[in-house]
């Protein structure tokens, strides 16, 4: 399967997801294809659906939870609006999604 | 002498709330080894360090703001450099000295080391200040 086909299979995926869950993807389709396709292309090369804006350490475990939809997702939708990526977001606000500030 | 307590004690409580309301929203710490390639660059002054790897979508969301930043202090003490995860072993380094998780990074690095990190998507005018504040250390 090439990387579009693949990366059109994780959008409807990622769609249900949200469905079932109670959120729902970036109302921005544009940002949503580019979020499924760095996902797409991480799972080529991968072989897993690494979260394409956080480092792959190499430590099994550590990476096990940046697979897409990561540990870190709901709590980001929750405080933030969306998730790191931006793929998923809460429902009907997507305002003041802005990104984390560590200080 | 009690409505002077109660007027002082509402001046205390104001100055508290205004200093809450314009914290700025970034911090520099110190205690960070710098990567001899960054330390070089600190010799002329502030550093900023864009760290990103490829197909993240939120890093070129925020290249735009990157690529503004850097001409608004074109000619200035100020560096930037653009590190890619995917590019070389330096990168690579890099995003190990400054624990980078997530991508986009921004490190602002002050003269004397210190550092104020801002993780993903940001709002440029904070970012700005990050950087003016930095540019004032000597």
């Amino acid at each position: 399967m090439d990387v579009d086909e693949q990366a059109k299979k994780i959008k409807e995926w990622a769609k249900r997801y949200a469905e079932k869950r109670g959120i729902e993807l970036n109302p921005d389709e544009e940002r949503v294809d580019e979020v499924a396709k760095g996902l797409a292309v991480r799972q080529e090369k991968f072989g897993k659906r690494y979260c394409p804006c956080r480092i792959i350490t190499g430590d099994a475990e550590e990476d096990r939870k940046i697979i897409c939809p990561c540990v870190y997702h709901e709590e980001e939708v929750r405080e933030h609006g969306m998730c790191h990526c931006k793929l998923f977001s809460a429902k009907r606000s997507i305002e003041g999604a802005s990104g984390e500030t560590e200080t | 002498m009690r409505y002077v307590a109660i007027l002082a004690a509402l001046c205390l409580l104001s100055v508290g709330i205004s200093g809450c309301i314009s914290q700025s929203g970034y911090e520099f710490k110190t205690g960070t080894m710098h990567p001899t390639v960054i330390n070089d660059l600190l010799k002329k002054g502030t550093v900023v360090l864009f760290l990103t790897q490829n197909n993240c979508p939120t890093c070129e969301q925020v290249k735009p703001k990157i690529a503004d930043l850097q001409s608004q202090f074109n000619g200035t003490n100020v560096t930037f450099a653009h590190f890619n995860l995917d590019d070389n072993s330096t990168s690579k380094s890099l995003f190990g000295a400054y624990a980078v998780k997530s991508t986009p990074t921004t490190v602002i690095v002050r003269k004397d080391g210190a550092i104020a990190t801002f993780i993903g998507d940001f709002d440029t005018s904070t970012v700005k200040s990050a950087i003016q504040d930095a540019q004032k250390w000597k």
